[in-house]
This record gives structure tokens, C-alpha cells and sequence, in this order.
């Protein structure tokens, strides 16, 4: 294998390929960074330009776009409090605080390390462990997924800053906001009140947009007029200190773990695996109280977690043929039109392209720790951008980046609509995050109860008659539970 | 018993004790389309949400009911950045305005102008007054119209004007 | 305010030039870059036969074509934009089998009728897959033991509503137990997991699997079988009359002009002989369906009955 990884990394260091790597890398971190352009989008776009190249050039480029977009999202999550991808919306809180008390230095650069080492501790996983991956993803069938679907529902309760109920509140509205659209089994179409726009749904990212993006622009209007502040704090530039990031790496560990484990489950991504580490590192820690207001792992979870999902997301490509993710979908394409048919016979048939793909994996992690440090000091500049000049610009990306997702009006009218919703929410002081997490968790609650309840034909059972399911039920009333007792021990925390 | 009505959580709790009634009783117009599901069937998932967003809501307007009643008078300070001022909203709402009419404008007239006129618009609202302000604003709508539109490939609505 | 002026007279200046611009004939067409609508998003079957596609033609139209991805409604919103683009050749549609199924279920407003045909590029037909360790040996056996245990056998659907089961289930009077997946790619992982006992698909999207022993197929909804698995029978052969599989083609809005359309075929037929295009789709396992125009909309029509008579069934 060592002997095949070595093969891997003289390929990738060649002047033909290294360049492309380096160019995708970069080009993930813009398109990462800009809400509406997603991983899958820019991997999508630059799809076509690999038709001429070799495998491996055209794998390399596109897995460094992969790997720079998830780490980008956290950029504008950070500094403008607008996750770029819904991955990043977990990062949001305590990344903002940080750059609110002029350190977005550390913020960004807690990301990017937490970033990395989440991408390179799946990268390992991925090449050590993926035939065992393959078998745990392979367990999962409609009720594992329901469950899964309801842990994660439960997270509403550590991420509502103050007041459960209220947070409860917002996740229950995201939660019939997901299901607007046709019925995912039957197809009739609810609340779509005869608009073909609706019949599948509402995007995510638009209603992720306007809650985030728009509804911050607005609440930034109230208090423009007055004083500036005194901006370009020189700590802006200043980076996280080894001592912290040792401090963290436990967490940030774990959370690759889990970023892979969730990744490597078709259907299950980034966005759920940031959540999920998030608020694995909350119960966990010594000072949950201290979440939400600045706190390093804050950041670190959630960004080794959701990178944690590039390697998991192509162990099932690997292993049976299938994408784990939107984005392993395209490099399953782009892999077929190499005449390379992916799943089990690739390692007998091509190592030379497998092992081309995990040598540039680790590189670009690495790619991805060096441009995202160095690059610091120019994003945090965006802080020093009078408010007065980024609240209209940023609510003018913010249509751009809703009509870009679909190239659909209508879209943009979802992110104005909700940008309305949002700055109602945020004076209400109801958490965003619950709403966009129950947008993601709950068209994956209910098809897959729906279709476990069809499998059984009719009956419940499968709640308790299968493993995974009750070790989630288990999980579920223990997460519950503990971000309850939390909330009564610290009642006044130290900011909401 | 007055102050109730300044509760924000009242307000919170009694729109979103609609809103579930709301969905709640739209489930009973869904019919069965051509293909069946013979358990839970389209009804299920929203009826289970709206009802739980009822008991929630009672949950909040319980607990604001009896902070109010506990309080009796010493209404606490309460936290300007959330207060539901005219003062403190007329300004997003005049944006929000702009926006709903931009989004009405933009598919004739298309992107580039619509945006600047936008930013200019928002610039008037929160009366900058740098002159450079007025022409940064064009110069970043057009950049932003040809990064999308040369480099990631997408077309921003054009209008009749053509870009 | 001067400056704010000036630049306003710019705005105005290069509105005119644009105008002037728009205002061509057929004979030059085409004079910019064409927009291809895909109605699915980006990543998927569709979307990789649009980009091969539009990539190729290309070099025929002597312009950039720009493909778009403009998705919802199963399709619908994106086939409804392209219908009502203004007809001049400039906004081109990738339409599919959805253009026929949604409308006859209420789901759409448009019809095949909205559309002027270009060319059909691609059909796929459907190939019934079970585990390889799966007891069913052969089509026969799984169809009887659906007769014997009603709605018992599990369907991993890649749809909703699933024509190809439809077809089968119509034709024999049986029915399984249909449990709707989102895609192939969460159907497949249930049926080698064994949560499922078979599912239907293209063979693009299932030759992976069955190379790597993991799924092995029984039979494939085609008229004749087809190259890339010349072993496994068709339906017809097996004793059953169910031929299914979707398509994908080109159309613009109705009331294009004559010639421009005459161009846009010309060009996208040599397209789907390019032997670049020719080699992706053989790579993806996705079948080549070159059809005029004129047989274009005769096969819609026939697919049309097919699927009115499968909705009436319902």
C-alpha cells in the first residue's frame, strides 16, 4: 500500500498536475466562501475542462475544489455571520464573536486548522479503513436513517441559545418548512398552494441565505448611524496560539471521526456532521456555558466535522459505486467519462487512480491549512470595510448567490422573504441554526419513517428490533437530556 | 395584565399557536393522489408537526403568563437591541421596501442596473455621505455581474436590457 | 452628482448597443453564446449527457453554449422556463421523459406540444437488478413469487411514481412492495444491503455494481439487448411484453424560426456523432438514440400512450 501511496504522491508532484491541485484548492476556497456557490456547483462547472485531461488531473482538481469549498464556507460564517455553505452554519456563532471582539485572526485560523486536520484524519480513515466503512454504511436502511434524523432534531436543544422552547419553536417551523413541496412518497403536493415553483420544496440554501445573510444586513441597518467604530484592530491579524489548538485537538479528532463515519453513509453530509460535532463537543466539555460566545472549539468542531465528511463521502464511491454526497456524485461522473467505472473493481483495475486520489487528498489538505493561513490577512480586511458599503453589498450577494444555486427568480424571492423572517426571528431572539438544521433533518425524518413503516408493512418494530436504531434512541434521550440539565445549571450564561 | 401585549414572547408564541392551527387544518383539505401510501400517508409528518408546534407555543405563552403575573410591576430594563421600535425598524423596513421593489424591477430591467440603483438607494437610506461610496457602487455590480458571469458561468437575469 | 450622471449616460450607451445587437436574422444565427437548459440538477445523468452534449456541439455551432440548471417540480420548472423563453434559438431545452409523465399527472402545465423538436439524443432502457447472493435466479422466478406473495417483495423505487414497475406490475396483474428512494444512488446501498430485494435503473447506473458481484442483473426493459450486457435478456425474451426506459432530447420554445431550427439540428446531429461524445456515452454506459426531428416527436407520442395508459391505471 506504502508502496502505492508513494506512486500516488510522484503523480501528484508533477508540473502537469501540482499546478492543478493548487488551482482547485484556491478556486474552493472562493466558491466556498461566496453563499449560493456551492462545492457540488464549482465542481460541476470545471467538470467539463476535465474531459481532455488525464484521470488523475481531472480527479485532482476536482477533489481540490471539493476539499477548499468546505473549509471556504466557514470564511464568510466567520467574518460576515453568513455561512457560504450550509455546512457552515453551525461555525457561525462562535466564529462571529471572535471577529465582534477584533480576533478574526484566530477565528480563521482555528477553521482552517480544524479544517485540516479534519480532512486529513478521514483522509486516513478513508485509505486504511474503507472496505470496514463500506460494511458500517451498508447497515444503514430507511429506520437507521430515521433515527438518525431524530438524534440529530435533538440537537435543537444544545444550539437554542437560551430558551429551549423558543428554539424548539424555530426547529418545528423549519420542520413544516420542509415539508412544503410534493410528498416524498406519494407525491401530492403540500402547501405549494398551486405554484409549480414549490413542488419540490423550498432550497436550502436560499432560506439559508435570507436567515442568515439578509436578516444580519437588516439588523446592521438599526444601529449604522451610529459612531464607526474604530476599526482595524491590529489583533484583527493575529493567529490562534499553538497552546489553544493543542487544547482543542481532541475535540477536533473526534469530530473528524464523526465527520467521516457520517460521510461515508450515502445521503448523510456535511451539514449534518457539523451539527452533530458540535454538539457532541458541547455535552462534552467542561464549559458548554462558554459556547456561542467566542469559544474555540465553537469553531473547531463544527469545521473538522464537516470536512471530516470529504473522505467518508468517498469510501461508498469507492467501495460500491455509489456517491456518498452531491459532490462524490460528480466525481463519479467525472470518473466515467474517464472510462473508469468506480466502485469495487477500481482498486484491482485502476490502484494507480485510487491511490492518485487518496496522495492528492492529503496534499490538498495540506494545500488547503497553507493558502487558508496565509490568505488571513487579506479576508480579514473585510472587517475593515466601512459597514455602511458591506451591508449593501452584502445584501446584493446575497441575491446573486440565491439566484446562482437554481438560475430561478423565484429563489431570490425565497431569500428576501425569509431575510424579512430572519430579522423577526433574530429581534425575537429565536436561533437561526434549529430552523436550518430541521430544513435539513426533517425531509430525511419523514421519507425514511414513511418507507420503514412500508418496509415493515405497517408496523413500528423496527424501532426496537434493530441495533443501530436504539443505540440512536439511546443517544437521542441522553443529548436531550443532558442540554436540558445544562441549561438549568448555567441559567444565566455568559452571552446569548 | 397589560404588560403582556410588550411581551415579545407572547407575540412569539401566540403567531406561532396560528401558524400550527394554520397547518393543522390545511392537512384535512389533502386528498390521496394516484399513488398510495396505505400507513402514515402526506398527512402524518405536518399534523404531528403542527401539534407539537401548538403545545409548544401554550408551553411559551404559559411561561410569559405566569413571568408577567410574578413580576408585578418592576418591568425589567429589557434589552434595546431587540426592542420593537419605529425608531430602530423604520430603517430596514424602508430596505426591505427597496428590496421588494428591486425584486419587481429586476426582471426588466435587469441585473446590473437594478442592483446599482439598490445600492444606491441603501446608501441614501443610511445617508452616507463619501461621494466614493456612490461610485463604488456601480463598479462592485458589474464586477460581481462579470465573476459570475465569465468565470462561474452563470447568467444574472438580464431583463430586457440585455445584462 | 456629476459623476453619478456620466455613468448613467454609460448605462444608457451600452443599452442602445445591446439593443442593436438583439436585432439580427436567421441567416447569421448564431451571433452569441446559446443558454441549454438542463431541468435537473447539476451531477446528474441528465445534466452529464446535457454537458457532453453541449461540450460537442459546440464545435459545430462555432459559439459557446452555456448550460444552465434550472431545477424543481421533477423537472417541471425548469421545461416550463424553457417553453416560455422567447423563440430564438438562443435558449435551448434538454427535455425529458418527464415532459410527458408530469403533464398527464397534473404536475405541469406544459405538454410536449409547447416545444419545437431539435433531435433526440439518448435512451436509456430499464434494467432490473437483484443482490448477487439474491434466491431469484432468472425474471420468472421473481414475478411468480410476487403472484404468490402479494405486495410482499420489496422495491427499491429510484422514482415516484416508478413507470418501469408501473409497466410491469400492469402487465402482470401483480404488485410489489414499493418503497420510493430518492435516486439510484440510495436505492442501490439498500438493495446490496439486502433492506430491498431488487430495483430498476439505467445501466449506466448499475454497471458498477454488477461488475464489482454485487448486484446481478435479471432482465432489461429494451426491445433487443443491448451492447453493453449482452448477456442479460430482454423482458420480450423472457415472455414478458414490457419495453420502458427514459430519454432524453433537445427542443426550443414553439414559433422558432424555421431556419435557425434547421441550424440547431444540423449541428447537434453531428454532435451526437462526434466521436468524442460517441466515446463518453459508451463509458457511461448511456445509450445513443439518434432521432430526426419529425421521429422525435412520433416517439413522444407513442410514449405518450404508454404512459397515459399506465396514469389511467393508477
Amino acid at each position: 500500500m506504502f508502496h502505492l501511496l508513494m506512486q500516488g504522491f510522484q503523480s501528484v508532484f508533477t508540473i502537469q498536475i501540482f499546478p492543478l491541485l493548487v488551482l482547485g484548492v484556491a478556486g474552493g476556497i472562493i466558491i466556498g466562501s461566496l453563499p449560493g456557490l456551492t462545492a457540488t456547483m464549482g465542481v460541476a462547472i470545471l467538470l467539463p475542462f476535465t474531459f481532455g485531461m488525464s484521470p488523475t488531473a481531472a480527479l485532482v482538481m476536482l477533489v481540490g475544489i471539493y476539499i477548499g469549498a468546505i473549509y471556504g464556507g466557514s470564511i464568510a460564517a466567520i467574518l460576515l455571520r453568513t455561512p457560504g455553505t450550509p455546512a457552515a452554519a453551525a461555525t457561525v456563532n462562535d466564529g462571529n464573536a471572535l471577529v465582534r471582539d477584533g480576533k478574526a485572526g484566530v477565528a480563521l485560523s482555528m477553521s482552517a486548522i480544524a479544517s485540516f486536520t479534519g480532512g486529513l484524519v478521514s483522509t486516513i480513515m478513508l485509505i486504511t479503513l474503507s472496505p470496514l466503512l463500506a460494511k458500517f454504511a451498508l447497515r444503514f436502511s430507511a429506520p437507521e436513517y430515521f433515527m438518525l434524523a431524530i438524534f440529530g432534531l435533538t440537537i435543537i436543544a444544545s444550539i437554542s441559545s437560551n430558551n429551549i422552547v423558543k428554539g424548539f419553536i424555530g426547529g418545528f417551523f423549519g420542520l413544516f418548512l420542509a415539508t412544503i413541496g410534493m410528498d416524498p412518497v406519494t407525491g401530492f403536493p403540500r402547501f405549494t398552494f398551486g405554484n409549480i415553483q414549490m413542488l419540490n420544496g423550498l432550497s436550502i440554501i436560499p432560506v439559508l441565505i435570507g436567515l442568515f445573510a439578509v436578516a444580519e444586513a437588516l439588523i446592521q441597518l438599526e444601529d449604522i448611524l451610529k459612531k464607526q467604530e474604530s476599526s482595524s484592530k491590529v489583533t484583527n491579524r493575529k493567529l490562534v496560539s499553538f497552546r489553544d489548538v493543542l487544547k482543542v485537538s481532541p475535540t477536533m479528532v473526534k469530530s473528524a471521526f464523526m465527520g467521516t463515519l457520517i460521510g461515508c453513509i450515502p445521503g448523510a453530509g456535511a451539514d449534518i456532521a457539523a451539527f452533530i460535532s458540535y454538539n457532541e463537543a458541547k455535552r462534552s466539555s467542561k464549559t458548554p456555558g462558554k459556547f456561542g460566545s467566542g469559544h474555540l472549539p465553537g469553531i473547531a468542531a463544527p469545521e473538522a466535522g464537516n470536512n471530516g465528511v470529504t473522505g467518508g463521502a468517498l469510501v461508498p464511491l469507492l467501495t460500491l459505486g455509489v456517491p456518498g454526497d452531491a459532490v462524490a456524485a460528480i466525481l463519479l461522473g467525472a470518473l466515467i467519462i474517464q472510462g473508469i467505472a468506480p466502485g469495487p473493481m477500481l482498486f484491482e483495475k485502476n490502484p494507480e487512480i485510487v491511490y492518485g486520489l487518496f496522495s492528492s487528498m492529503l496534499i490538498g489538505n495540506i494545500l488547503m491549512l497553507v493558502i487558508g493561513l496565509t490568505c488571513i490577512r487579506f479576508f480579514s480586511r473585510i472587517v475593515d470595510i466601512p459597514k455602511k458599503l458591506i451591508v449593501p453589498m452584502i445584501l446584493i450577494l446575497s441575491v446573486v448567490g440565491s439566484f446562482a444555486i437554481n438560475n430561478n427568480l423565484f429563489d431570490v424571492f425565497v431569500t428576501l422573504v425569509f431575510g424579512v423572517i430572519g430579522y423577526f426571528l433574530v429581534k425575537a431572539e429565536i436561533p437561526q441554526s434549529p430552523i436550518v438544521l430541521a430544513l435539513i433533518l426533517g425531509p430525511m425524518a419523514e421519507s425514511n419513517l414513511r418507507k420503514s413503516i412500508l418496509m415493515y408493512e405497517g408496523s413500528w418494530s423496527f424501532l426496537y428490533t434493530r441495533p443501530i436504531t436504539i443505540a440512536f434512541i439511546v443517544l437521542s434521550v441522553f443529548s436531550l437530556v443532558t442540554s436540558m440539565r445544562m441549561k438549568k445549571s448555567s441559567p444565566s450564561p455568559a452571552d446569548g | 395584565m397589560k404588560n403582556i401585549l410588550k411581551k415579545t414572547d407572547f407575540w412569539v408564541g401566540l403567531i406561532s399557536l396560528l401558524l400550527g392551527i394554520f397547518v393543522f387544518s390545511v392537512t384535512f383539505t389533502f386528498k390521496q393522489t394516484l399513488i398510495t401510501d396505505n400507513f402514515l400517508g402526506a398527512t402524518f409528518f405536518p399534523r404531528i408537526i403542527s401539534v407539537v408546534m401548538m403545545l409548544l407555543s401554550i408551553a411559551l405563552l404559559w411561561s410569559t403568563f405566569t413571568a408577567v403575573k410574578n413580576s408585578s410591576e418592576d418591568e425589567p430594563a429589557g434589552d434595546n437591541s431587540t426592542a420593537f421600535t419605529i425608531e430602530r425598524m423604520k430603517r430596514p423596513f424602508s430596505v426591505i421596501f427597496c428590496l421588494a421593489v428591486y425584486y419587481f424591477l429586476l426582471r426588466l430591467s435587469g441585473f446590473c442596473i437594478t442592483s446599482t440603483l439598490l445600492f444606491w438607494a441603501m446608501l441614501f437610506i443610511i445617508k452616507a455621505e463619501k461621494k466614493k461610496f456612490y461610485v463604488i457602487a456601480p463598479v462592485f455590480v458589474v464586477i460581481v455581474y462579470a465573476v459570475f458571469r465569465y468565470l462561474f458561468l452563470v447568467q444574472l437575469p438580464t431583463g430586457i436590457v440585455g445584462f | 452628482m456629476k459623476k453619478i450622471i456620466s455613468l448613467l449616460s454609460v448605462f444608457a450607451i451600452l443599452t442602445t448597443a445591446v439593443f442593436a445587437e438583439g436585432t439580427q436574422d436567421a441567416a447569421a444565427y448564431p451571433t452569441k453564446s446559446i443558454n441549454l437548459i438542463v431541468p435537473f440538477s447539476a451531477g446528474g445523468g441528465t445534466d452529464a449527457v446535457a454537458r457532453a452534449l453541449a461540450k460537442s456541439a459546440e464545435k459545430y455551432l462555432g459559439q459557446s453554449i452555456v448550460v444552465l440548471n434550472k431545477t424543481g417540480g421533477s423537472g417541471a420548472v425548469g421545461m416550463t422556463a424553457g417553453a416560455t423563453s422567447t423563440p430564438d434559438g438562443y435558449t435551448v431545452t434538454m427535455i425529458t421523459r418527464e415532459i410527458v409523465s408530469l403533464p398527464l399527472m397534473g404536475l405541469a402545465q406544459i405538454t410536449p406540444d409547447d416545444f419545437d423538436l431539435i433531435r433526440l439524443a439518448n435512451m436509456d432502457p430499464a434494467l432490473l437488478c437483484v443482490k448477487e447472493d439474491s434466491p431469484y435466479e432468472n425474471i420468472q422466478q421473481l414475478v411468480e413469487a410476487a403472484r404468490a406473495d402479494d405486495g410482499g417483495i420489496r422495491f427499491a423505487s429510484t422514482a415516484k411514481p416508478n413507470f418501469y414497475i408501473l409497466a410491469l406490475e400492469n402487465n402482470q396483474g401483480i404488485s410489489f412492495n414499493q418503497i420510493p428512494f430518492n435516486g439510484a444512488a440510495e436505492a442501490i446501498p439498500s438493495v446490496i444491503g439486502g433492506h430491498t430485494d431488487f430495483t430498476i435503473a439505467g445501466p449506466g447506473e448499475l454497471i458498477a455494481q454488477i461488475e464489482g458481484k454485487q448486484l446481478r442483473p435479471l432482465a432489461i426493459m429494451a426491445p433487443e439487448r443491448i451492447k453493453a450486457l449482452p448477456d442479460v435478456p430482454t423482458f420480450k425474451e423472457e415472455g414478458y411484453d414490457v419495453v420502458s426506459g427514459t430519454w432524453r432530447g433537445l427542443a426550443v420554445p414553439k414559433g422558432t424560426p424555421e431556419a435557425i431550427k434547421t441550424k440547431l439540428e444540423d449541428a447537434f446531429a453531428k454532435a451526437i456523432a462526434d466521436p468524442e461524445f460517441v466515446s463518453f456515452m459508451e463509458n457511461a454506459k448511456l445509450g445513443i438514440y439518434d432521432l430526426s426531428s419529425e421521429d422525435f416527436r412520433e416517439y413522444i407520442n407513442s410514449d405518450t400512450a404508454v404512459i397515459t395508459d399506465i396514469v389511467s391505471k393508477l
